[in-house]
């Protein structure tokens, strides 16, 4: 179906509006309220009943904390009755579904796959498996696959082009699955698929995007594309991925936090958004037409990190696409949508790292005209993911500076102004215990309300989660873990958000995608100063107050541990002995569904000869020959260059691969000539050392 | 001095028949070339050649073929005398015999490593299972072959929105009090 215009889809008025705004209302209610009351506690509780500047900055912490950690109560206690009555009034699937998208005619679809210095093998294992599953779906000539490269490292790039070809080979998916590597990576991800958008999206209706670890089932592919095409108001679908496929121990406790308690959230944020709700990035179809139209992004005025390139370009392109009426779904009850965690700790917080950046760019964007109220909040909630940790450290640091106050300075009865009254400290700790017990259970509610849903509903059944009582073993281990997990993550949120507010911005990394462990070194590196500041608050608060110690003691045990726990946590044989003893089991695991058996057996181990990229190209007369067949020709090239090219072959042809830089390896390898005469000379060295060397002895 | 044991092997090739060499008994100057041959040379380019070819994943007899085919060219030609090497001799001839098969043949100034790779190329599309749409490949201005990876360009218009900020509430309320 064509794209509506902006009349119709102002003149659509959809039913679910009303009950956002509703929905919208209602939310803010329940926070202000319970907010109000928790903070009128925290005044309580305080000695000076917030009398002191101290005080007042304990509690307005106390109360953005407390509003922060609401919402996602609300959010889960949300989800979890929409799946447990199975209330699916305003799911986009069931609305689809009674337009007939069962049976909707497909429209021309692309699916992209951008990616950046990835291991290509994983890429496009993940994409040959996508390939096949819709292959079976009997709809493939509606879809065409591109993979999108904005990789910077030339050996990288070779190998993908090797896997792109092999795969097309394999295939006969030659005409396809496409492949493009850019030469000017402008605006990152974003700028890559609005390259695509320009030059090649007109051919098509829908473009469905993928992360480089993304696989989806063929099934579902189609299906997004019939919702699409029976609901023209829709501009973005959202999947909810499921994490799956990686074994060290943090990422099985992730996958299995992700696919406990991801199910309630995403159908609680699916009940209070409805049509203005977020798209992820990845795993979500989109309509082209609107997101050319509406969707491309300019630089932010003012110099990084908080201006120039937006980094969390998909919350951006969901809040403009919505501003230009376009709905916004999360289609939370769809399967067959799959991604990967990272393995460690500290590979999750590189990528937090790169997110908080991207994040607090939208305080800049907060302001913008005509967004939806729920897009505005969805930028807050982007901030508070971060800023949050600061809030917290704050408060546990003015906490402590309130004992450090009331054991070292003597208690002022008088104030400075005329009083007929003394001021008598007054403590409470029945009511910080209630206080505590209450927020405890914001925090740890949606964990037990979700055990209780998979018990209830049992879908997908329990024994797929290893049983009732490997179930509720892991959440209880999994609740330890996050509890300890926390802190850490803290500490490091801190320092991200003021690294970026001081100016330091973000290198483009790729990520870690395959299951690497910390070693003690890195881990030394990374949590040391933690583990030496926690040991210092903690020696000074027992000094200060021994009771007030083990108020704070799950907070600095935590950070006192993280060396080994960042190490242990990353340990592969851990997770598999895990995995062994059916904890922290998910049905991705127990019964794999077809897609990620077939991502698994794709992913067949490189032999030790193909290992070696750049000696491979020069030397196999095939490899050689495709990369070539890869590479523009160059019309005209400056003297020095060509020298230096000249230079570089025969340092290559006397002293061997090994002599060359990473830098000499990517010239050499992006001139056809260089090429040429590198795979004719190799063959020809007479010399057993050098011939060893490049892999012909 | 012996007949270098790879040349020994070698049974005559069928010449080309436009070559000058076209009907002469090639074992003749494989003698002739021993002479003035280092032995281990020759077993070198025997062993290379046919390294090469195996990396091809041609079938054996086809290897053995193309190996003999090669430095049984590579004996007769002049450089031989003049002292190059048997594996830069060997090597260059089977080049120049795969850039013969290659099609279409590259024009310009391609080398026949350049022209090889054609062919390199179009044998290694041949092994798979699926033939190849003739619209996968394509030809540039130097004769080389290049796989179009992308469909063509049709060019759309997409500029970026305005990020047009409203304005900040204190500033609101400044005009309730008269400034702006």
């Amino acid at each position: 179906m064509a794209p509506l215009s902006r009349k119709q889809l102002r003149a659509a008025n959809p039913h679910w509006r009303r009950a956002a705004t509703l929905r919208h209302l209602v939310l803010f209610v329940l926070l202000a309220i319970q907010t109000t009351i928790a903070g009128e506690y925290m005044i309580q509780i305080l000695p000076y009943h917030g009398q002191t500047w101290l005080e007042i900055a304990i509690i307005a912490t106390f109360i953005a904390l407390f509003a922060w950690i609401s919402v996602g109560f609300w959010t889960a206690l949300a989800g979890f009755f929409t799946l447990l009555f199975n209330a699916r009034w305003h799911a986009i699937t069931r609305i689809c579904k009674a337009r007939g998208s069962d049976s909707a005619a497909l429209a021309p679809t692309a699916i992209l796959m951008p990616v950046y210095n990835e291991d290509a093998r994983r890429v496009f294992a993940g994409l040959r498996t996508t390939y096949l599953s819709l292959q079976a779906t009997g709809q493939l000539d509606h879809f065409h696959f591109f993979v999108l490269s904005d990789t910077t490292d030339a050996v990288r790039g070779v190998e993908e082009e090797l896997e792109w070809a092999a795969m097309c080979r394999e295939l006969g998916a030659f005409g396809r699955v496409h492949y493009r590597r850019r030469r000017t990576h402008i605006k990152r991800k974003s700028g890559n698929i609005a390259d695509f958008c320009r030059r090649w999206g007109s051919q098509f209706r829908y473009m469905i995007i993928f992360d480089a670890d993304s696989v989806m089932a063929g099934t579902t592919l189609v299906r997004m594309v019939q919702m699409m095409e029976v609901r023209p108001e829709a501009g973005i679908i959202q999947t909810p991925p499921v994490t799956a496929n990686r074994i060290s121990l943090f990422a099985r406790i992730q996958q299995f936090a992700n696919r406990v308690y991801g199910p309630m959230f995403t159908a609680g944020i699916h009940f209070w958004q409805l049509g203005e709700a977020y798209y992820w990035g990845h795993n979500a179809i989109i309509r082209i037409k609107p997101f050319v139209e509406h969707c491309a992004l300019s630089r932010l005025p003012g110099e990084p990190p908080l201006g120039g390139e937006i980094l969390s370009h998909d919350f951006v392109e969901a809040a403009l696409m919505r501003r230009a009426g376009w709905e916004v779904w999360v289609a939370y009850d769809l399967g067959g949508s799959y991604e990967e965690t990272p393995p460690t700790l500290l590979d999750e917080l590189k990528r937090d790292r790169r997110w908080c950046q991207g994040n607090l760019q939208h305080l800049r964007l907060m302001g913008m005209k005509g967004l939806a109220s729920a897009h505005r909040a969805m930028f807050i909630n982007g901030v508070m993911a971060y800023t949050s940790a600061m809030i917290w450290l704050l408060f546990l640091v003015l906490s402590t500076a309130e004992v450090a106050v009331q054991a070292l300075v003597p208690t002022q009865y008088f104030s400075s102004k005329p009083s007929l009254f003394p001021i008598w400290p007054e403590w409470h700790p029945d009511w910080a215990l209630a206080l505590v017990a209450s927020t405890a259970a914001l925090l740890f509610l949606p964990k037990l309300l979700s055990w209780l849903l998979l018990l209830v509903k049992r879908n997908p059944p329990v024994r797929l989660f290893g049983g009732f009582f490997a179930l509720s073993v892991s959440v209880v281990f999994e609740t330890v873990v996050a509890s300890l997990l926390a802190p850490i993550r803290m500490l490091f949120h801190t320092k991200f958000v003021l690294t970026t507010l001081l100016g330091r911005q973000v290198k483009w990394g790729s990520q870690v995608r395959e299951d690497a462990e910390t070693d003690w070194l890195t881990a030394i590196r990374y949590h040391g100063g933690a583990t030496i500041i926690a040991i210092a608050w903690a020696a000074g608060v027992y000094w200060l107050n021994p009771s007030f110690f083990w108020w704070l003691a799950p907070i600095v045990i935590a950070l006192v541990f993280s060396v080994p726990l960042s190490v242990y946590f990353s340990r592969v044989r851990l997770g598999r002995l895990t995995r062994h003893l059916k904890l922290f089991s998910i049905p991705e695991e127990i019964v794999p569904p077809p897609e990620l058996a077939a991502l698994n057996e794709h992913l067949a181990p490189l032999d030790a000869r193909q290992a070696d990229v750049f000696r491979h190209t020069i030397v196999d007369p095939h490899t050689n020959a495709i990369h070539i067949a890869m590479l523009r020709l160059k019309t005209s090239m400056p003297p020095e260059k060509a020298k230096r090219l000249q230079r570089l072959r025969t340092k290559a042809l006397t002293l061997g691969p090994n002599k060359l830089t990473e830098l000499d390896k990517s010239d050499l390898l992006q001139d056809i000539d260089s090429l040429n005469a590198l795979h004719r000379g190799v063959w020809q060295i007479r010399d057993p050392g050098l011939s060893a060397e490049w892999g012909l002895a | 001095m012996e007949l270098p044991a790879a040349a020994a092997t070698l049974s005559p090739p069928p010449a080309p028949a436009d070559s000058d060499d076209a009907g002469r008994r090639l074992p003749v100057r494989c003698c002739e070339a021993a002479t003035v041959a280092p032995l281990d040379d020759w077993r070198l380019a025997s062993e290379r050649v046919r390294a090469y070819l195996a990396r091809l994943d041609l079938d054996p007899g086809e290897v053995r073929e193309l190996a003999e085919a090669a430095i049984a060219a590579a004996a007769r030609e002049p450089a031989w005398a003049s002292g190059e090497g048997a594996v830069t001799l060997v090597m260059d001839a089977l080049t120049a015999m795969l850039a013969r098969r290659a099609e279409p043949t590259p024009t310009g100034a391609a080398t026949p490593t350049a022209a090889s790779a054609i062919w390199r190329l179009r044998n290694w599309l041949a092994a798979g299972k699926h033939p190849v749409p003739e619209t996968a490949l394509e030809t540039d201005a130097a004769g080389h072959l290049r796989f179009a990876a992308m469909p063509p360009i049709r060019r759309i218009n997409m500029a970026p929105v305005k990020i047009d900020r409203r304005p900040a509430p204190w500033r609101w309320l400044g005009r309730l009090w008269g400034a702006g």
